[in-house]
């Protein structure tokens, strides 16, 4: 965004003492010029990034940061500002200013291999810095070999040379440059697109394990937020299969660590299969939509679960790992390349095992055993009956056509009803005081059973007037026993509609032969059902940004890496004398020691030695005390 | 003459007020320092009210019985990460009393003492009172209160109403703003109105609001001012009542912590378990299997027991956990803690057997991080070093210099000591949260003014960047103590993105806070009129001070320009989008751009002087809200940097 200058404006600034007499111009075109002038500096490109920052201030704090929008606010933002029209008139014209402001760099940059910029006037020699004249007595045959030797382009005319050399550094600004003309295009052009529904931004994918879908959804507004009711549909030519969500969570904590959801996918034009995993760090492009792991839900509802399954070497009993799944699902053990599927959760149902190369054929398969697994029931006493008969019910609400009541006020036949919740299972069990009666009442679970021991009331209750079913009327004695060993797991006093608690170990009585399969599979928990959220994105012009960038990393290792420098002579025939010009860009001074080593270069190629006179840069005293050792040296 | 020697006089009287001042700040910042971050990270309950602290069960010998028997060993899982007893324990008493410790005890006591032996401390006053409301209700005195004081307090109940009805009102308001911004954005959006909101003809005729809004603000429209006033007046009422409503939910949070301490001391790493967590003691397993191990003499050691026990039985670990359990209750119990020792050792031979257990390393590692606070002594450090280095502006003495140069480069080993401890105990770079980014921001920051100074040689870079780095650092121990933990690292913060990314904006907002620093003393110089703010001749001219400015703003502008892009990298991976106009990569945009244009005047166009130095200033506001503001500031509101909830 500079201009050239290569101390030839110096000599024309002390030379010219008036502008060659130019035709008149019209007041409109000099006022056409003007506006020309203006448009196409450096003050009105930054003029016009000031105008983008404000922007880019009011779009953040009046819309996308703002809590007036709730949800909506990163849409609006969007659709308001960052992606309307005027946005991108405005980015527009900083594009085309950018371009104009930038073509005279440009043109140079394009020009700079034939670039020929012969000194003729003795004055430039004689300017202070990066100049010198040599006496060549034996000719310049010597000196143009080291020239060509030197620099990467040296010209001759008549008695003028230039060389310059590090011409990528003239080049990388305009590469630069055009690095951001490459992303400004892309800019404006995914405006328009998105503007016109062929850039998808905010495609969502939500589905449950197990669940399979062959759509999407998209917003219907784009300056509103995803929502239930700001959704269309979209198909996609695959069969998408969720088959497992994985949640870690850090130990002790409800943060996760890690989440991933694995997909099987199916072409529905080649049938081909697919399994594949992505999770929040990583995304998986499918057909031509990028899909990213942009959150999850937990389904609560212990109607819908999967279960935890035990994978273990057979030989050796180690676990590979736990893994959840659910009937039908094929879900990835752990990190290994393994994928088990099961049939059930019971001992005795089928498993099998596939790797990523055998999709369709299983390499192992066996039957599920049964081991121990930790689980939790639940209960309160719903109701009491202190004498506790069943007639027959005045409504059929029950199949039965009977009802429970009870026949008096006296414990005389007491009862509870038990409402529990045992490893996710709803359920209510009848339980008497009397022993005979308990022993004849159906099992309450497969897993636990509940005993009424004792009923606690106050000493001075009195049976006519005492109302059981209000809380703190009577205390019941409820010990809960799980059935597979047997033992008694808890003891607990509860008032009415008390909740208690109860941790338990369930084992199996089923036992099942494993054969010779070379894994151990066993059901081992109940674990509650997610849903994976999945934003899918089809960006067309992003190669185009990664494009644009990696121009301007090359043009900045070129414009940072490399060096100009060119150098102007003038050859003296009459005095055998070069008279040379050193200059890097911009009229700034050559590095000293650069310089040094050059003009040795020409004195060596100059034989025999000749008398040299140079003044360079800065420090004039060492320079002209090393020419003249380097002088006294050869001779 | 005489002028001469008044404006002599003038300046001489300047240098005292110069001297003074620098002696005055040095002083402050050396002693206010730690006593901020003390008061702000807690520090101990001040011993102003005996009679209150009569109350606090103490016993000097048992907390040192409890330090030779090795309780600071044991490891504690909180919150995802393993703490050692101590930090957790430290951790648990700043959440029940806002304080790291009480009555100047060592908090192993303290929370052992609450957990075994809840009895004595339910009438000790160490919980704080955070209204004046809540003690005008519950009819109490003074700030501090104990256990029963809350619980069996028959105005409890007034209480908790109370505190509902501010909460209902906190709710409906919440309601309220909800549908009033329905309303507006229905208004601003201009969704036409005949007479209720029901045609709807914006842009394109598509709607501007999904129909459920439109329809709800519809409800409300024709009533709008009497929903303003309602919003207006409950906003009063809601605003005033938060501080109440946050010293109940406090109180209440801090009264269920007393109670569910026992639960949250989980010492062991759950046999079971197989996502990792860890359990408290099972606390009926020792006696129980005791009571075996005594009829069955052959199977009279723990790991007989655990065998014999089949295969649901509990592990060595967990009866040794049982044991420990049994071994500190009965310490308190009895007031003799000299059991505890063979307990714990025993415990701990058998911790290390488990693999989820942290090395003994670690444990150490973490004791002396936590309790060496490296931060707060780089701080003072860098206080010492700006100091010496203001000495050395006075009086251009170059021993001042050297002086101050050795201290900053010791509290720069400090500093970068710490960071690598904490580097090794997290297992990322520290940049994943608020403290280690304020801290990693100093510490760039500081290494790069360190390198200039060390070169140059001059004094004012040794300057700008300790006090740049005392500031930052004052900052980042004032924050409160849970902010500055150790931590787990966040889901979508699990990437070598992190590493790259965050640092390289992290570096560049330090070096831009250095160009700040010397674009500001500038500024301050111009303003002032002098080229020395202290002394006669400068340490750097004005012109100096502003290309200076200028350099490192070019270090730190191509930093800046590869973070953002690498940070579009990385939101593509996470997030599905390079670029989504969300708010903090809005504002990163924002500073680039002002930067360029600052770059840009200055190189081409040669704008220098006090427009530059100013431009730099601008451009360092900019990166103090991008990197904090969006965060922190009122008007800023959501965004995907605030790493929310990761459910939809």
């Amino acid at each position: 965004m500079g201009t050239e200058s290569n101390g030839t404006a110096e000599i024309d600034a002390a030379s010219d003492n008036g502008a060659a007499s130019q035709p008149p111009q019209s007041n409109l075109d000099r006022g056409m010029n003007k506006i020309w002038k203006a448009f196409t500096s450096l003050k009105m490109g930054l003029f016009l990034l000031s105008v983008i920052a404000a922007v880019c201030v009011y779009g953040t704090m009046h819309y996308a940061a703002s809590s007036d929008w709730g949800d909506n606010a990163i849409p609006l933002a969007k659709a308001r500002v960052f992606n309307a029209w005027w946005f991108f008139w405005l980015l527009g014209i900083f594009f085309l200013q950018f371009v104009i402001s930038t073509w005279p760099v440009t043109k140079m940059s394009a020009r700079i291999w034939w670039k020929r910029d012969f000194q003729r006037d003795p004055r430039f020699y004689r300017l202070p810095r990066g100049r010198a004249s040599l006496k060549v007595p034996s000719g310049l045959e010597h000196i143009r070999a080291v020239l060509r030797q030197d620099f990467t382009r040296t010209h001759e005319d008549g008695n003028a040379f230039f060389a310059h050399k590090g011409l990528l550094q003239r080049i990388g600004p305009t590469v630069i440059h055009t690095g951001i003309v490459v992303i400004l295009i892309a800019g404006l052009v995914r405006i328009v697109m998105e503007r016109n529904g062929l850039i998808l931004s905010e495609g969502r994918f939500f589905a449950q394990e197990g669940q399979t879908l062959s759509n999407i959804y998209a917003p219907r507004f784009m300056d509103q937020a995803v929502s239930a009711t700001n959704l269309r549909e979209l198909s996609v030519p695959f069969d998408i299969k969720v088959l497992d969500f994985d949640e870690v969570l850090h130990p002790n904590s409800n943060q996760p660590e890690y989440f991933s959801t694995l997909l099987q996918v199916r072409d529905k034009a080649t049938g081909n299969v697919r399994v594949a995993k992505l999770d929040m760090n990583h995304s998986l492009r499918i057909g031509n939509l990028e899909y990213h792991q942009a959150g999850y839900f937990k389904i609560d509802d212990p109607g819908f679960y999967r279960v935890n399954f035990d994978v273990r070497d057979a030989v050796t009993g180690e676990r590979i790992a736990v893994t959840d799944a659910g009937p039908g699902t094929r879900v990835q053990v752990g990190d290994e390349d393994l994928f088990l599927e099961v049939d059930g959760e019971n001992p005795g149902d089928s498993w099998r095992l596939y790797s990523s190369a055998t999709p369709l054929q299983p390499f192992a398969e066996g039957r599920l055993i049964a081991t121990p697994r930790d689980a939790t029931v639940t209960y309160h006493v719903h109701k009491f009956y202190p004498d506790f008969r069943v007639r027959e019910a005045a409504t059929n609400e029950n199949d039965s056509g009977l009802e429970p009541f009870s026949a008096s006020n006296v414990p005389k036949n007491p009862a509870v009803l038990i409402s529990w919740n045992a490893d996710g299972i709803p359920g209510e069990a009848w339980v008497f005081l009397d022993k005979q009666l308990a022993a004849a009442m159906p099992e309450h679970d497969e897993t636990i059973q509940f005993v009424l021991e004792d009923i606690q009331i106050p000493a001075d209750a009195d049976f006519e007037t005492l109302d059981w079913n209000e809380p703190g009327a009577a205390r019941f004695v409820l010990s809960v026993t799980n059935r597979s060993t047997g033992e008694t797991i808890e003891r607990d006093i509860l008032d009415i509609e008390e909740d208690g608690e109860a941790d338990y170990t369930i084992v199996p009585q089923t036992q099942v032969d494993t054969g010779d399969a070379p894994y151990i599979v066993a059901a081992v928990e109940r674990v509650p059902l997610y849903g994976t959220n999945l934003s899918v994105v089809r960006e067309p012009v992003v190669p185009f940004y990664i494009l644009g960038v990696a121009i301007i990393a090359i043009g900045a290792t070129m414009t940072f890496m490399t060096r100009y420098r060119a150098l102007h002579g003038l050859w003296e025939e009459e005095t055998r004398t070069l008279h040379v010009a050193y200059v890097p860009r911009f009229g700034k001074e050559p590095d000293p020691a650069d310089f040094q080593r050059l003009i040795r270069k020409l004195e060596d190629a100059s034989n025999p030695p000749p008398e040299t006179r140079a003044s360079s840069t800065g420090d004039a005293e060492t320079e002209s005390a090393e020419t003249e050792r380097e002088t006294a040296g050869v001779a | 003459m005489k002028t001469q020697s008044s404006m002599t006089l003038t300046f001489g009287a300047d240098m005292k007020t110069s001297i003074l001042l620098t002696t005055l700040i040095s002083a402050v910042l050396l002693f206010a320092a730690p006593a901020a971050s003390r008061a702000a990270t807690g520090g101990a309950l001040s011993d102003d009210d005996s009679s209150r602290l009569s109350t606090i069960p103490h016993s000097p010998e048992f907390e040192e019985a409890l330090r030779e028997a090795g309780a600071h060993r044991l490891a504690v899982r909180h919150e995802g990460w393993n703490e050692t007893l101590p930090s957790w324990a430290r951790l648990k008493i700043y959440e029940l009393t806002g304080r790291t410790e009480i009555k100047g005890q060592d908090p192993i006591f303290t929370v052992l003492s609450i957990i075994y032996e809840p009895s004595r401390w339910s009438r000790a006053k160490f919980l704080p009172i955070e209204h004046p409301r809540i003690a005008e209700i519950m009819g109490l005195e003074g700030k501090w209160v104990s256990p029963l004081d809350i619980v069996e307090n028959p105005k409890f109940m007034d209480l908790q109403a109370e505190y509902d009805a501010a909460k209902l009102d906190a709710e409906e308001y919440a309601d309220l703003i909800d549908l009033l911004r329905a309303v507006m954005q229905a208004k601003k959006l201009g969704v036409e109105r005949d007479g209720v909101f029901e045609s709807v003809s914006t842009r394109q005729g598509k709607p501007a609001l999904d129909p459920s809004t439109i329809s709800r603000a519809a409800r409300y429209d024709n009533d709008l001012a009497g929903l303003q006033a309602r919003e207006k007046l409950l906003g009063a009422k809601v605003k005033e009542s938060k501080p109440f409503r946050k010293a109940t939910e406090m109180l209440f949070h801090r009264v269920g912590l007393i109670l569910d301490l026992p639960e949250q001391f989980t010492i062991i790493p759950d046999p079971g378990a197989t996502d990792g967590s860890w359990i408290a003691a099972p606390r009926e397993l020792g006696s129980r299997f005791r009571d075996q191990a005594s009829a069955s003499p052959a199977a009279a050691t723990i790991e007989n027991v655990a065998l014999k026990s089949g295969f649901a039985g509990p592990t060595p670990l967990e009866l040794a956990a049982a044991d420990l359990d049994e071994a500190f209750a009965l310490a308190f119990l009895d007031d003799d803690p000299s059991g505890l020792d063979n307990a714990i050792d025993e415990f701990l031979t058998f911790a290390a057997k488990s693999r989820a257990y942290p090395s003994d390393t670690y444990r150490n590692l973490l004791n002396f991080y936590v309790f060496s606070h490296p931060y707060k002594i780089a701080a003072l450090l860098y206080g010492i070093a700006a100091a010496l280095f203001g000495l050395f502006a006075f009086f251009k003495a170059a021993p001042w210099r050297i002086a101050g140069t050795t201290v900053l480069i010791v509290g720069f080993l400090v500093q970068t000591a710490a960071m690598g401890l904490r580097f090794y105990l997290s297992g990322h770079v520290p940049v994943s949260n608020m403290f280690e980014s304020i801290t990693f921001t100093a510490w760039a920051a500081l290494g790069v003014g360190l390198v200039i100074e060390l070169v140059k040689r001059q004094g004012i870079f040794g300057l700008a960047t300790a006090c740049a780095g005392m500031l930052a650092l004052i900052g980042a121990n004032m924050m409160p103590l849970h902010d500055t933990r150790l931590h787990p690292l966040r889901a979508v913060l699990n990437s070598i993105w992190l590493n790259i990314h965050v640092t390289m904006m992290l570096i560049s907002y330090g070096v831009f806070m250095i160009s700040a620093v010397f674009a500001a003393i500038y500024l301050i110089k111009k303003l002032a009129g002098r080229e020395a703010l202290f002394g006669g001749k400068p340490l750097m001219t004005l012109d100096q001070t502003e290309e200076f400015a200028y350099r490192l703003v070019q270090l730190g502008w191509p930093l800046l320009t590869v973070g953002i892009m690498l940070g579009a990298v990385w939101a593509d991976t996470a997030w599905g989008r390079y670029w989504g106009w969300d708010p903090k990569e809005t504002w990163a945009l924002i500073t680039w751009i002002v930067y360029t244009i600052y770059l840009h005047s200055r190189m081409v166009m040669g704008w220098k002087g006090w427009v530059s130095a100013l431009a730099c200033l601008i451009g360092f506001l900019m990166v103090m809200v991008t990197w904090l503001g969006v965060s922190y500031l009122p008007w800023f509101a959501g965004g995907l940097h605030t790493y929310a909830s990761p459910t939809v």
